[in-house]
Formats: structure tokens, C-alpha cells, sequence
């Protein structure tokens, strides 16, 4: 029993030392814990700091983003491309007979871009398409639902198809299909084989454009290449099995052959000079008031006429020299713009100052950006405005009355519609730059 | 321990504040622009469609070519569907809209008849968000091509 005390005693001393223990160590945590909390008391600002820091940066993200709402929406992007000119404004030739230009300058942009991209001449690209489905080509315009929606089937050419020859310009029969044939299907804008080339989307333009003009490139067509390798590309490309390319059912005329004819006449010296300037190497005898040339400027320095400054746009007017042939009256081409081809209307012809003398007047629209312009070509002799209904950059647009007139010269007045009105051109900044 | 956790509280609530703020509707930052910088404000007015410019300018000296286009400015975006006028005399025309989806663009297809013609914005033009237009609005563009020249 008193051992039994005894133990009781040192357990309760025990005891007593491990109470005392545990509240030193108590005491120590505590001490810990408050050390601790001061600690996190100094990183507490930090924190702050880098939530205003993610605050501002959310704010800013926000102003940038949609969420607010205040900045501008993006435009739908413009069809067509710059350089589709050249062969936007082109003639090109079906069945030995010319056939008119190309009528969507989005189109004309869609067959340069791709002809660029593999690196042949658009205009050969242009010629095949033309030869392909002319209807396409020179009846649907920018607004047709396949151009906006890049998508054109047309009518499908079907034939009869056995070992990768052609035996009969219809569907197969079921004799023949038993017998291995299959009824080849000719489809979009290049007519492509769905027997050969089941994979490309002929419906898609561009991409069957871009298919037929990497087909070209393939068949050596180079981006200036001579009339041999035009004509046997255009040979490999429409399957013809010898020159002229004449032989295939439907074709009764030199395919290969017009598609050259088409890039000689696309590539025309003429059309690219008559794109910038109304007469080709044409001389600017006159400026404008503020751009004056050779020391003449209209209704400004040098202007021997001041007495004609009476109405609108004559200061921004300039004069280019025809030929001193009397006996022949220049051409006068309806210009480019900004290197865009425009779309020119004839709109009427008013008196000049002694007849026959008279003014052509055109209004034109860039389908590209749809600006408008306004062109009064003076000194021009009467009847001589173009009429046409798909007058285009390139054209001729009236002839200088040489003959009786004594001018030798077309005065050029060109303005642009803008939101407030007309903005007359300078045009030396526009025309015959050198 | 209670300090940190009050501060914790108050930045998340600043958030909350910025986050709401920010996250308006677009129009109700169009009207409330619109009220601000109206010189006599009432409630009313900024639920209604205005045109804020019509360019060309119009008047008796005013002339223009026949191809002009008429830009229209208006409080609140309009797309050209629900863009809804009447032209005298009239002529086939094109809407589109311009730099900023508050401009609307009206371009005669090919050109306006010479002479006065009177446009009219009709009251039933809406903007995107709903607001119809305060009441119809009437504008006249003299054109003609230039007279005159040698």
C-alpha cells in the first residue's frame, strides 16, 4: 500500500512536471502563432498591391474587349483583290468569236489571286475559265448569290468514262457500268472530272480555281511562257490528244490556240498605258492650279485662259497632248484609279465651245471599294462617248477632236463623291504619272 | 485573424463592385452617354432613335453630283434592314452601313434624278437595341451634274 503511495505521489509529481511542461510549450506555440500573425500582417499589402494590379489589368482588358461595347466592329471583309485590273478588263474569245469581260471584278480577283499564288499568267486562268463556262464568267456579277457565297455548280457535263478515255458524251448505261465504265460529271466554274478528281470541290470557286491553276503549273505553264507551253498546257488541261485543240466533242474550235490569242491581247501594251493615262505616253501640256506642269497650271500660273474659270473643277483639270496629225483623232481610254479599274457609265455629251467640239461625261464606281468618280473629258469630238454597257477601265471613252478643232489635247476633270460632297481631284496626282 | 478575413471580404466586394460596373449592357452606356451630354435632359428623350448628322449638308445653294451618297448618323447602331425611309422622286437605291454601325449609308443604285429629291427617314426605322426613331425626319439633296465647261 505504501508502495502503492509512494507511486501515487511521484505519478501526481509527474504529473504536476508535465502540466508545467505542456503549458511552457503552450506558451512557445503561442509565441509561435503570434510571430506568425505579425508575419502575415507584412504580406497582407502585398496581397492588396497585386489585387489592384489583376483589378486594373481586368479593367483594361475590358475596355479593350466586347464587353463594354464602345469599339468599332469589324467590317466584313471586301471581295476581290488588288491587281485583278488586267484581266478585268481583258477580252477574251470563245469559239473564234469575242465574247465580252469578265463581269465581277470580285471573280477577276478571285482568278488572279490564284493564278499568282501557283505562278501562272492570270490571264491564261481567265482564258480557261472563259472557255470552261463562259456564261459564268460574263453574266454574274458581285451581287449574284455564288459569288457572295463563293459557290457555283452550273450545269453539269456528263460523259461516259472507261480506262481514263472518254467512250460516249452521255451517262454510262448500266451495260457499260457492269462492263467497268463510270459517268464522269463535269462540274462548277472549271468543269472539273469527278471520276478524276473526286476530291476537289468543284462547286467551291476559289477552290477549283486554285485547283486548275496549280493543274497549269504542273503542266509547265511558267509565268511567261511562250506560245508552245501555253498551248500544251491548255492541251493536258482539257485532255486534248493532239494540236489543235479541236477534237473533243462540243469543242469544234482551237481551245489551246484562243487561249494563247487571249494572253497576247490581255498582255497588250496599249491596255496597260491607257489604264493610267486617258492617252497612252500621253504629255500633261497642262496642270493643275495647284500641281502646275511645264510652268502651267489651270486657272493658275502659266493658264493662258483665265477667262474660262467659271465652272466647277476646272482648276483641278489637266491637259494631255494628242498627236499633231490633224487628219487622226486619238483615242481618249477611260482611266484606272488608284490602279483600280472602274466601271464607267456614260452619262451624257454637252456642248463645247466651238462645235465639234464637245464633252463625254462618265460616272464611274470602283467595285473593289465602291467609290464614285465623275470624268468630263473636253475637246472631244461629238458622238464619240462610249455607250456601251460594260464600259470598263481600258476602254475608249471618246477621240480628240483633231480635225476642224485645232486642239490636239482632251482636257480632264475628275472628281470623287465623298460624305460632303464632290472632292475634285488634282489630276496629276491621278493621271499619266510618270 | 478577423482582420484578414475583413480585408479579404472587402477587396472580393471592390471586385464584385468593378466587375458590375464594367459589365453594363453597351446600349444603357449609349444612353447614359446620351443623357449626360443632352443640354436640357428628360427621361423620355433618351429612349428614342436620332439622327445625330445627315451629310451632304442639304440647302438652296447646296448642289451635288447625282451619285452622291447620303450619309446618316444616328445615336445607336442601325443595320440597314431595319433602316426604313421613302425617296421622292424615286430611284433604285442601296443601303449599307459605313465606318461605325451608327452610320448608315444611302447611295442611289445609279444616280439620283436631277433635280430635288426629298428623303424621309421613316419612324419605323429601328436601332439594334430596340429604340425606334423619335419622328420622321426629312431631308432633300438638290443634284445635278455640272453645268457649263469648254
Amino acid at each position: 500500500m505504501a508502495e502503492e503511495r509512494r507511486r501515487g505521489a511521484v505519478d501526481k509529481i509527474n504529473s504536476a512536471v508535465d502540466s508545467a511542461r505542456k503549458i511552457k510549450t503552450a506558451y512557445k506555440l503561442s509565441r509561435t502563432a503570434g510571430a506568425a500573425v505579425s508575419t502575415s500582417e507584412v504580406w497582407i499589402p502585398i496581397v492588396i498591391v497585386a489585387v489592384v494590379i489583376l483589378i486594373i489589368v481586368f479593367i483594361i482588358l475590358l475596355s479593350g474587349g466586347s464587353g463594354v461595347g464602345l469599339g468599332k466592329e469589324e467590317s466584313t471583309p471586301e471581295g476581290g483583290s488588288p491587281g485583278s485590273g488586267n484581266i478585268f478588263s481583258c477580252r477574251f474569245t470563245r469559239s473564234g468569236q469575242q465574247v465580252n469581260t469578265i463581269k465581277s471584278s470580285i471573280l477577276a480577283g478571285w482568278i488572279n489571286d490564284a493564278a499568282i499564288s501557283a505562278g501562272v499568267p492570270p490571264a491564261v486562268l481567265a482564258s480557261v475559265a472563259m472557255h470552261e463556262n463562259p456564261g459564268f464568267l460574263t453574266t454574274y456579277d458581285n451581287n449574284s448569290p455564288e459569288i457572295t457565297s463563293n459557290h457555283f455548280c452550273g450545269a453539269e457535263g456528263i460523259n461516259c468514262t472507261q480506262n481514263g478515255q472518254n467512250i460516249a458524251t452521255r451517262a454510262c448505261t448500266a451495260d457499260e457500268i457492269r462492263n467497268g465504265a463510270e459517268t464522269d460529271r463535269h462540274r462548277g466554274l472549271l468543269q472539273i472530272s469527278s471520276v478524276f478528281y473526286p476530291t476537289v470541290d468543284a462547286c467551291n470557286i476559289t477552290e477549283s480555281l486554285t485547283w486548275a491553276a496549280i493543274k497549269l503549273k504542273d503542266y509547265i505553264l511558267t509565268s511567261t511562257p511562250t506560245e508552245a507551253q501555253v498551248k500544251a498546257a491548255v492541251a493536258a488541261y482539257g485532255g486534248f490528244s493532239r494540236q489543235p485543240c479541236n477534237t473533243h466533242a462540243g469543242y469544234p474550235y482551237d481551245y489551246c490556240g484562243e487561249v494563247w490569242q487571249d494572253y497576247q491581247s490581255c498582255q497588250a501594251p496599249i491596255a496597260a498605258d491607257a489604264s493610267s493615262c486617258p492617252i497612252p505616253n500621253g504629255t500633261i501640256t497642262c496642270g493643275s492650279k495647284n500641281r502646275p506642269v511645264n510652268g502651267c497650271g489651270h486657272c493658275g500660273v502659266g493658264y493662258p485662259r483665265p477667262d474660262l474659270c467659271t465652272y466647277d473643277g476646272i482648276s483641278y483639270a489637266m491637259d494631255i497632248g494628242g498627236d499633231n496629225n490633224e487628219s487622226t483623232f486619238d483615242p481618249v481610254y477611260l482611266p484606272k484609279i488608284n490602279g483600280h479599274v472602274i466601271k464607267w457609265t456614260f452619262e451624257d455629251q454637252v456642248n463645247g465651245s466651238t462645235p465639234p467640239q464637245a464633252i463625254q461625261r462618265y460616272r464611274g464606281v470602283d467595285e473593289l471599294t465602291d467609290e464614285r468618280y465623275f470624268i468630263s473629258l473636253h475637246h472631244t469630238q461629238s458622238g464619240t462617248g462610249n455607250r456601251g454597257a460594260n464600259v470598263v477601265s481600258g476602254d475608249i471613252g471618246a477621240r480628240i477632236c483633231a480635225n476642224g478643232c485645232n486642239e490636239n489635247h482632251v482636257h480632264v476633270q475628275l472628281g470623287r463623291v465623298i460624305a460632303s460632297g464632290t472632292d475634285w481631284l488634282e489630276g496629276p496626282d491621278y493621271l499619266c504619272k510618270r | 485573424m478577423k482582420k484578414k478575413i475583413l480585408i479579404v471580404l472587402a477587396i472580393l466586394f471592390f471586385l464584385f463592385l468593378i466587375i458590375v460596373v464594367f459589365r453594363i449592357n453597351p446600349t444603357e452606356n449609349y444612353q447614359n452617354k446620351d443623357r449626360v451630354s443632352s443640354a436640357t435632359p428628360t427621361q423620355t428623350e433618351v429612349f428614342f432613335l436620332k439622327t445625330e448628322s445627315i451629310l451632304p449638308a442639304q440647302g438652296e445653294d447646296s448642289q451635288y453630283l447625282p451619285i452622291q451618297f447620303v450619309t446618316i448618323t444616328f445615336n445607336f447602331p442601325v443595320t440597314p434592314d431595319k433602316f426604313s425611309y421613302k425617296a421622292d422622286p424615286l430611284v433604285e437605291t442601296e443601303v449599307k452601313n459605313g465606318d461605325s454601325p451608327n452610320i448608315i449609308i444611302l447611295s442611289p443604285k445609279e444616280k439620283w434624278q436631277e433635280g430635288i429629291t426629298t428623303i424621309t427617314i421613316l419612324q419605323n426605322t429601328m436601332s439594334t437595341n430596340g429604340v425606334y426613331l423619335e419622328k420622321p425626319i426629312i431631308y432633300k439633296i438638290k443634284t445635278a451634274f455640272p453645268k457649263g465647261g469648254v
